[in-house]
């Protein structure tokens, strides 16, 4: 049930952004039309894998966290160029550290295995990030109007989503965990991400108008 | 230590309540800060637009006082020269040659007079042109004019005309602010000695004019609030953000002193 809620929550975000930003044009639009498509397939694969063969999915989600990085640091990076020169480095070094720990968590573990650490550190990373984000938005001398900025839309959700998550992340470290709240926590965080992204493919909307 | 799955439920649930709320609370922060931020953009706008508004309305009013001046100028000293001109070449009898050569010195020097007179109102016209060359050669060429009537003995201390800085909304204003007290001096205050001190220090451009005239009462003048006087010029040095002391007492002088941020 709590798989379906996610699938539900990614369908309708990727409704959302194909309804609102196809007379959006950029590059970074359509990485997230793109991003979204995996996400949803990610997400229908893992149901269908986990219900077929009764195994757990954790290697789809594995191939999956690398476009999830990927993106988020493009998605970051957009963000942030335009406040400070140093975008580059910050996103750089979110992506490296997501690299290094994966190889790390490659080699230590089977790949069957859900490589948590690497999305602890990932969350970690990002949500520095996006704190760097805000806190240079609030430094600039210029105001933003938050009904047009998509942009500031979506970094807040993947602020809330990455920094709220970091319970999750930590427990999803242990060996037994309490699978049931977690997904619950899991379904809360699916739901602020998106509705905050579908909110932002909105406001990128209005602001083409 | 070991946690019953109650336990770990509850601090799953307030741990991830705290780690959101901070996300929440940012926003809200944010999203105040942004309004702020905003009001006070669109506050200095409208304050900048006042302040726009305000420059021009005094820019006119500077203007109409100009035309006033050329006006009664023409009437009454150019206007009246050429009259008599006019009524000494009338006079003129060519059966009295013994008369005629006065009579046309007379209308000559009437003539150049009137001349004299002209130039003088065509410098009053072209101060926006005077202010280009700098605010301490309109000054000096101001002064110049006044040392050519021959009336007065002045001291002069110019230290503007080598310096290389200006303010393109103010000198204009500085400039009239000048030729009205000049003007009321010549007018008004039957002085015989002039002192003009003329400096910029810690940004700030001060003008010090003082004289020997009868002097006024200022409350008695500042009261009447009739034509381009006192109050006129208070309002103008605020509008630029500077200050204006009068001190005067009768039939002792006048000095003024102003103070102007600048450039």
């Amino acid at each position: 049930m709590t798989s379906d809620l996610n699938i539900v929550f990614e369908i309708v975000c990727l409704a959302t952004a194909v309804l609102f930003l196809r007379n959006v044009s950029g590059i970074f639009t359509f990485f997230t039309i793109v991003y979204l498509l995996i996400v949803c397939s990610t997400e229908i694969a893992g149901g269908i894998w986990t219900s077929r063969f009764g195994t757990s999915n954790s290697w789809i989600y594995n191939i999956f966290i690398i476009y999830e990085a990927a993106y988020i640091s493009f998605g970051l990076y957009v963000a942030l160029k335009g406040l400070t020169k140093r975008a580059y480095q910050y996103c750089s070094i979110a992506f490296m550290g997501f690299l290094v720990t994966y190889g790390y968590e490659l080699s230590s573990q089977s790949f069957f295995k859900f490589n948590s650490k690497t999305v602890l550190v990932f969350s970690i990373l990002f949500s520095f990030n996006c704190f760097t984000y805000f806190y240079l938005l609030i430094k600039d001398k210029n105001t933003i109007n938050l009904k047009q900025n998509g942009q500031f839309w979506w970094v807040a959700g993947v602020y809330a989503y990455y920094f709220g998550g970091t319970i999750y992340n930590l427990f999803l470290q242990q060996s037994s965990y309490p699978y049931i709240i977690l997904s619950y926590t899991m379904i809360l965080l699916n739901l602020i991400l998106y509705g905050f992204w579908s909110y932002s493919f909105i406001c990128n909307s209005r602001q083409q108008k | 230590m070991q946690f019953s799955s109650t336990e770990i439920i509850v601090l799953v649930v307030i741990g991830t309540a705290i780690f959101l709320l901070a996300p929440l609370f940012l926003l809200i922060n944010f999203k105040e800060y942004n309004r702020r931020k905003q009001e006070a953009i669109e506050e200095q706008k409208d304050l900048q637009i006042k302040f726009e508004s305000e420059l021009l309305k005094t820019q006119i009013e500077v203007q109409e006082q100009t035309m006033q001046t050329i006006a009664s100028d023409l009437h009454d000293n150019i206007g009246q020269l050429l009259s008599l001109t006019a009524l000494t070449l009338n006079s003129i009898n060519l059966n009295e040659p013994q008369r005629l050569e006065k009579k046309v010195t007379e209308s000559l020097n009437l003539v150049n007079s009137s001349i004299k007179e002209l130039r003088g109102l065509a410098k009053l016209m072209h101060g926006e042109f005077i202010v280009q060359t700098g605010l301490g050669k309109a000054i000096k060429q101001e002064l110049d004019r006044l040392k050519k009537l021959g009336n007065y003995k002045l001291k002069v201390k110019n230290e503007l005309i080598n310096i290389d800085i200006s303010s393109p909304n103010k000198d204009l204003i500085i400039l009239r602010l000048l030729q009205e007290i000049i003007n009321n001096i010549i007018k008004h205050s039957q002085a015989t000695y002039i002192e003009f001190n003329v400096y910029t220090l810690d940004e700030k451009l001060h003008l010090n004019i003082k004289d020997n005239g009868i002097g006024f009462d200022i409350e008695n003048i500042q009261m009447k609030k009739s034509g381009m006087g006192l109050n006129s010029m208070f309002k103008r040095v605020a509008l630029i953000n500077g200050e204006i002391v009068i001190n005067s007492t009768p039939l002792t002088g006048t000095s003024i002193s102003i103070e102007i941020p600048y450039p």
